[in-house]
């Protein structure tokens, strides 16, 4: 696989706590291609964030992670350590995150923290690099962009703060961005702007895009390939058009079901996946959704691996016939997005 | 899912950790427990140990060394100051003075403090700022010279350090009450006894008060340790508590004229006040970070 | 910017006069000035002459008026004792305490920032627990005990500095480390809760994320922002030395305001306390308002509030 730009391979982070290790993220793996858009779905908790930032070598302090290859176009990431990863990082793999409120350094102005990014990176002028982040903040859609490099955080609205992280992500034009429910702070009007430039200036750069979230709806409009996680496994992965026209793991048809869609306006009642995910600590044994889902039998106890065809479409399920027989049910009526 | 969610779910899912376990397990607590507890009963045993009368001056036998110096003996285990007078019945005696100082300072500036920084953090407004300017002023004072300058105008006495201290070192009480009423005038049962129709002294008596113990606790521990370090270097300046009470300062400041030659007249009532300040501190920071710890600051 | 200092400076105006009255009230309340300067050897009819003369006998709130008048020209009274314009008196012992009080500060800050810095990087480790071991016992430390530790071993054990007088700068060297290892644990120990918390935020998240390397995180994203509240917290500490300086300068026999305390009240000189608790009130209200300027100068977020 020499064309893909990220290679992880079973991917695992455990996390020391006072009531035992928590194995976050367990034998997640994944490629993402140059220029495509991979989105990684699913609730609070499944492990998605941590898998991002270990991604990134930025795991929490008693975070262990092991993989058993992190390929990042070409280069070994196991063999990188710190000096090297953090080259890589702000470089060419950059990342955004879901709180736009704190993320910027409250006592530099927006200008000290976009050129700090690109001269961390490159031995550039002052100058050059105000000219870049000029550009970048224009291209974000921030209007009076020179004055804005002025100003501090403070000064600025929710939404653009996060324009201003886009921004600083773009600023050495990274191979790879990693955006962590980019948009779930922000009013809904905002998002869909937000979601809009990022597709943009994934095209416009080619960069290869993570796009972490917990809302199916708004990947349905972007996402070439999907992973769903559930508890800290993906339990599907494939291409959108497949993961949303033939979802075969119950937790993808749940979360499907959940979108809200403008096709069934006044639904009585919008569907919801009962209870919560699991505590992650000691071991979950057999399939982690089995709790929570409806065509639940003892053979679920069993361990399961992901099954079928990796390019296309993998789940992590004993029961796909079935499943998919009684999503064709559920879907009746209810129109699905493809 | 952010590190912090994730800390948040890890707090939901642990097992809740048994209180008493904390206590056992944090070090300092346990430390200052002991040194104080230590001290606490020598101030108590005091009468019925101590070999001399701590007044007694006996100027045959002036500045005995301890008994493990070349001269000392075990008639008087820690020697005798300039007058003769034993040093050990002084220091038990002394064990008094100061734990009557920082308990009797704690419990009026407590009180003090706690009613202003209640009447701040429950009504806020007006009443806060004024609060608020009253406390910024105290601060502005200094400490020390206030205490000297009122003792010496006012004479001095145990009573009067006692009563100028607490007049003085209320404003750390003032503000950690106010901030933690703050917090809980806005919580549910607060809410309910006023919708119940509770008189605002009620309200404040019996909701927010009891609510507060574990901050005044802190809080009054650890204005102890400062007003038994106040009446120390107030009597070591010789205002603070009248000769010839045992106070330690006032042991220091008699043995400072014999610094060269008997520093230990000087290091062993030195030694017994760092001990009583740092385990009252190490007992104050103990209880902050078991029971209060947004008591921090 | 501007108005922030204003509105700043006015609030300063309005605490100093509060003080000031307090200040100058604390001496007739807590005694009977008249009796005071006749001293013990004084009659009814002395203590009556003196009240008339110096004006006691006038309701309190005049005689504040017109002190604060004759402050306000520079003019703190007469020394009792000196029988000498108290502000001369002042300027020339301030010297002393200021000097004192400055090179404490730099030393507590030179001790205390690279130690909260160093225990706030690597919290529960082994600077981590020297930090600690190192603020527990100066909090515990009594001044004028450890003073006399000290002048038992220059004197005695090493006699290699001066222990007593305030001529040269060998002289100081003593009083500063007493007076700032003073101050010392309390910066020490918000710097490090400062540095801690800061390296938890989202923004440092961010800095690591962007590739900042970490020195520059650690010395500029982290500490401008941890630093904060140590500016506010090294003005009052200021403040309280230049208290201490009382105790400090009695035992090391300086020359300084903090001795004439002392001195002064062992005199009842109460022209000359009265002016000395209005000037070290004073020092610690413009401390303070200072420390808010640069604070807001440092920080945009309170700068624009």
């Amino acid at each position: 696989m020499d064309s893909m730009l990220l290679d992880i391979e079973k991917l695992n982070v455990t996390i020391d706590t006072a009531a035992g290790p928590l194995k976050a993220v367990q034998n997640v793996s994944l490629r993402v291609a140059k220029g495509e858009t991979f989105c990684i779905v699913g609730e609070s908790g499944c492990g998605k964030s941590i898998t991002a930032l270990s991604l990134m070598g930025l795991m929490p302090k008693r975070a262990k992670r092991r993989a058993e290859r992190m390929m990042f176009d070409g280069t070994d990431m196991t063999t990188l350590g710190e000096s090297g990863m953090r080259r890589l990082r702000g470089n060419r793999i950059s990342m955004i995150f879901q709180e736009p409120m704190t993320s910027l350094n409250p006592v530099f102005t927006i200008g000290q923290q976009l050129t700090d990014v690109m001269r961390a990176h490159s031995r550039v002028s002052l100058a050059e690099a105000r000219e870049r982040a000029a550009f970048l903040l224009n291209k974000v859609g921030i209007t009076n962009a020179r004055e804005r490099l002025g100003q501090f955080p403070h000064e600025l609205s929710g939404g653009l703060r996060q324009r201003v992280m886009i921004a600083m992500a773009l600023m050495c034009s990274p191979d790879l961005m990693i955006a962590d429910e980019p948009t779930t702070a922000l009013d809904v009007t905002i998002q869909a702007e937000l979601l809009r430039l990022l597709r943009d200036l994934q095209q416009e750069f080619e960069m290869g895009l993570v796009l972490i979230t917990h809302d199916l709806g708004i990947v349905s409009r972007i996402a070439d390939r999907i992973a769903v996680m559930y508890a800290g496994q993906i339990v599907e992965d494939g291409t959108a058009d497949e993961i949303f026209g033939n979802p075969l793991h119950p937790y993808t048809q749940g979360l499907i079901a959940c979108i809200p869609s403008p096709d069934h306006p006044r639904m009585q009642h919008l569907p919801s996946i009962p209870g919560t995910v699991p505590p992650l600590i000691g071991g979950l044994k057999g399939c982690h959704f089995r709790e929570r889902c409806p065509y639940a039998m003892p053979s679920c106890m069993e361990e399961i691996e992901l099954k079928g065809h990796e390019a296309a479409h993998r789940y992590r399920c004993i029961l796909p016939a079935q499943t998919s027989a009684a999503h064709a049910k559920m879907a009746q009526g209810e129109q699905v997005h493809a | 899912m952010s590190d912090q969610t994730l800390e948040y779910r890890l707090a939901d899912i642990a097992p809740p950790r048994r209180n008493y376990r904390r206590w056992l397990t944090h070090t300092g607590l346990i430390l200052g427990g002991t040194i104080l507890g230590i001290i606490l009963i020598m101030a108590v045993l005091a009468p019925f140990i101590a070999p001399f009368n701590p007044y007694e001056q006996n100027l045959l036998v002036r500045i005995v060394p301890p008994v493990w110096m070349d001269g000392g003996s075990w008639e008087h285990p820690l020697g005798t100051d300039h007058l003769g007078r034993d040093y050990l019945s002084r220091l038990l005696y002394g064990a008094q003075v100061s734990l009557l100082i920082g308990v009797g300072t704690a419990l009026i500036s407590g009180v003090i403090g706690t009613t202003l920084g209640i009447l701040a953090g429950y009504f806020g407004g007006k009443v806060d700022t004024v609060i608020t300017f009253i406390i910024t002023a105290r601060l502005s004072m200094p400490v020390i010279l206030v205490a000297l300058a009122v003792v010496a105008l006012a004479g001095s006495s145990l009573m009067i350090v006692m009563t100028v201290l607490g007049l003085l070192l209320w404003d750390r009480f003032a503000l950690v009450i106010r901030a933690a009423t703050q917090q809980i005038r806005n919580a549910d049962f607060v809410t309910a006894s006023q919708v119940q129709g509770c008189s605002v002294f009620q309200t404040l008596r019996y909701e927010i008060l009891p609510n507060l113990m574990n901050s005044l606790v802190v809080v009054a521990t650890l204005e102890m340790a400062q007003a038994i370090v106040l009446e120390a270097a107030l009597s070591f300046l010789g205002l603070g508590v009248p000769a010839p009470l045992p106070s330690w300062g006032l042991m220091i400041a008699e043995g400072k004229s014999f610094i060269l030659f008997d520093p230990w007249l000087i290091t062993i009532p030195g030694v017994l006040l760092f001990a009583l300040v740092l385990g009252t501190n190490l007992l104050g920071d103990g209880l902050r970070d078991v029971t209060a710890p947004e008591a921090r600051n | 910017m501007l108005q922030y200092t204003l509105r700043r400076l006015a609030s300063a105006v309005i605490l100093m006069l509060f003080v000031s009255f307090v200040a100058f009230a604390l001496v007739f309340t807590a005694g009977d000035p008249a009796a005071s300067i006749a001293g013990e050897g004084g009659t009814a009819a002395d203590a009556e002459r003196i009240r008339s003369v110096y004006g006691f006998d006038r309701p309190l709130v005049l005689q504040y008026a017109s002190w604060l008048g004759r402050v306000l020209q520079g003019d703190l009274g007469q020394s009792i004792y000196f029988n000498q314009p108290v502000t001369s008196i002042l300027i020339e012992r301030f010297q002393a305490t200021m000097l004192l009080g400055v090179l404490a500060l730099c030393f507590a800050l030179l001790l205390a920032i690279p130690l909260g810095i160093a225990a706030g990087r690597w919290p529960n480790s082994i600077v981590d627990r020297v930090a600690l071991l190192f603020a527990v016992v100066g909090q515990a430390m009594p001044t004028f005990w450890f003073a006399l530790l000290l002048i038992i071993l220059f004197s005695v054990t090493f006699p290699i500095l001066p222990t007593s007088g305030g001529e040269t700068w060998r002289h100081m060297i003593l009083p500063t480390i007493v007076l700032g290892y003073f101050a010392a644990p309390a910066i020490m120990r918000l710097t490090r809760s400062g540095m801690i918390a800061a390296l938890e935020t989202d923004f440092i998240r961010t800095a690591r994320a962007m590739g900042i390397p970490s020195s520059k995180i650690l010395s500029s994203y982290a500490l401008r922002n941890a630093l904060l509240p140590v500016v506010s917290l090294a003005a009052a500490q200021f403040g309280f030395m230049l208290a201490g300086s009382v105790v400090v300068e009695s035992v090391f026999a300086i020359h300084g305001a903090g001795r004439l305390v002392w001195e002064s009240i062992l005199r009842s000189d109460l022209p000359t306390i009265q002016a000395l608790v209005l000037c070290f009130s004073m020092f610690y209200v413009v401390l303070t308002l200072v420390a808010d300027i640069i604070n807001a100068w440092l920080d945009p977020r309170i700068r624009d509030a």
